[in-house]
């Protein structure tokens, strides 16, 4: 893990330092691109896993906790609290679309503009309650200081709010989409069924609950509109999403 | 042909939804998607049915030619056991159940939607 700024990289050092590695040979996976000051206007705060920028964000804040929740990705397969997927719950107007993890970071390349048409997380996997089915937020478990993230709030000073995120309900799932290349259709209805096949391949801890993530999976799934949708490009991603996310509910 | 009765393994962890089912075989870490004419079939594997006579249930409930019926099910059986999701032989198991139980059992599983 790498930063371009100091104050952060000492809070790496303090908030994780249970899991510092000393292996001088390893590679940096993660970096964190902190904006510096340039005058006029504001540059993004950037946490790239390798070269894929996952969370573009004016709050360092909001970075943080996409970097937690990035870390503790790797725990999930041997977790039995929840079912755990690799998936994000993406907004429009307060309508909500289940997609996997993945297509967040492809959508996030158009910059700017993917995060004025949508409402893109920070997270990268959603849990599902075991006795209620529904999503519930994300419990990274890692063993951070309770306070980590306000005290990087305090190392990101006035540059900008959190992104808008929240404005909407976790427990309604309005849209469930899967997105396929090459595909003829740019937008193609799918049952609920091949919907739960699909997203089953993304819960983490599949082998460690079975039916009961299936089950799980199968009620988040229970009122969505299931697609599969295109992804030749992120602006063609992006539109579709829109597109089924507009749709009369 | 000899005459086999197919049994679905009953260590399988499955949901059915609509009429289509999804199927999780720890053993193998595979996952599998059976659309509807499937997992009735799937369903149908208990054992004690033969493929013909899987056949006639289906062709009663929905009312077409037994013949095209019996193709598709040796086909689809023959696909879950290549799948793995079938025991290894056809059980020649004692009939369990009569012919109008089996047209229920049928019946039941046509998804309310179609």
């Amino acid at each position: 893990m790498r930063t371009n700024s100091e104050p952060v990289g000492v809070w790496l050092d303090e908030v994780l330092a249970e899991y510092e590695v000393t292996d001088a040979e390893a590679d940096p996976y993660y970096s964190i691109y902190v904006a510096e000051e340039r005058g006029i206007g504001k540059s993004f705060h950037v946490l790239y896993r390798e070269a894929i920028g996952l969370v573009r964000t004016f709050d360092l804040e909001t970075l943080g906790q996409a970097l937690l929740s990035e870390l503790a990705s790797y725990t999930l397969a041997e977790r039995e609290e929840a079912i755990h997927i690799e998936a994000a719950v993406v907004a429009k107007d307060g309508a909500t679309a289940l997609v996997p993890s993945v297509i967040v970071p492809f959508i996030r390349t158009l910059g700017l503009r993917a995060d004025r048409e949508l409402e893109l997380p920070a997270n990268f996997w959603v849990s599902v309650d075991l006795a209620s089915g529904e999503l519930i937020p994300p419990q990274h478990e890692l063993r951070a200081p309770s306070d980590a993230l306000a005290r990087l709030a305090e190392i990101g000073g006035p540059n900008g709010a959190p992104g808008a995120q929240g404005g909407y309900d976790l427990r309604s799932i309005d849209v469930c989409c899967i997105f396929v290349y090459p595909a003829l259709e740019l937008i193609e209805p799918m049952s609920r069924a091949r919907a739960v096949y699909n997203f089953a391949y993304f819960t983490r801890n599949l082998d460690r609950l079975g039916h009961q993530a299936l089950e799980g999976l199968a009620s988040v799934l229970g009122n969505a509109r299931c697609y599969r949708l295109r992804e030749a490009t992120p602006r063609e991603a992006l539109t579709s999403l829109k597109t089924v996310l507009s749709e009369d509910r | 042909m000899p005459v086999t009765r197919p049994l679905a393994r009953t260590d399988l962890e499955m949901v059915e939804l609509e009429g289509e089912a999804v199927i999780y075989d720890r053993r193998t870490k595979d996952l599998h998607y059976l659309n509807q004419s499937s997992a009735l079939v799937f369903d149908l594997c208990d054992g004690a049915t033969t493929m013909k006579e899987m056949a006639v249930a289906i062709a009663d409930v929905y009312q077409v030619v037994l013949g095209g019926v019996e193709r598709q099910v040796r086909g689809t059986v023959r696909e879950l056991r290549k799948r793995g999701l079938l025991t290894g032989k056809g059980e020649p198991a004692e009939r369990q159940e009569e012919e109008t139980d089996r047209r229920e059992r049928v019946r039941m599983d046509v998804p309310r939607s179609s």
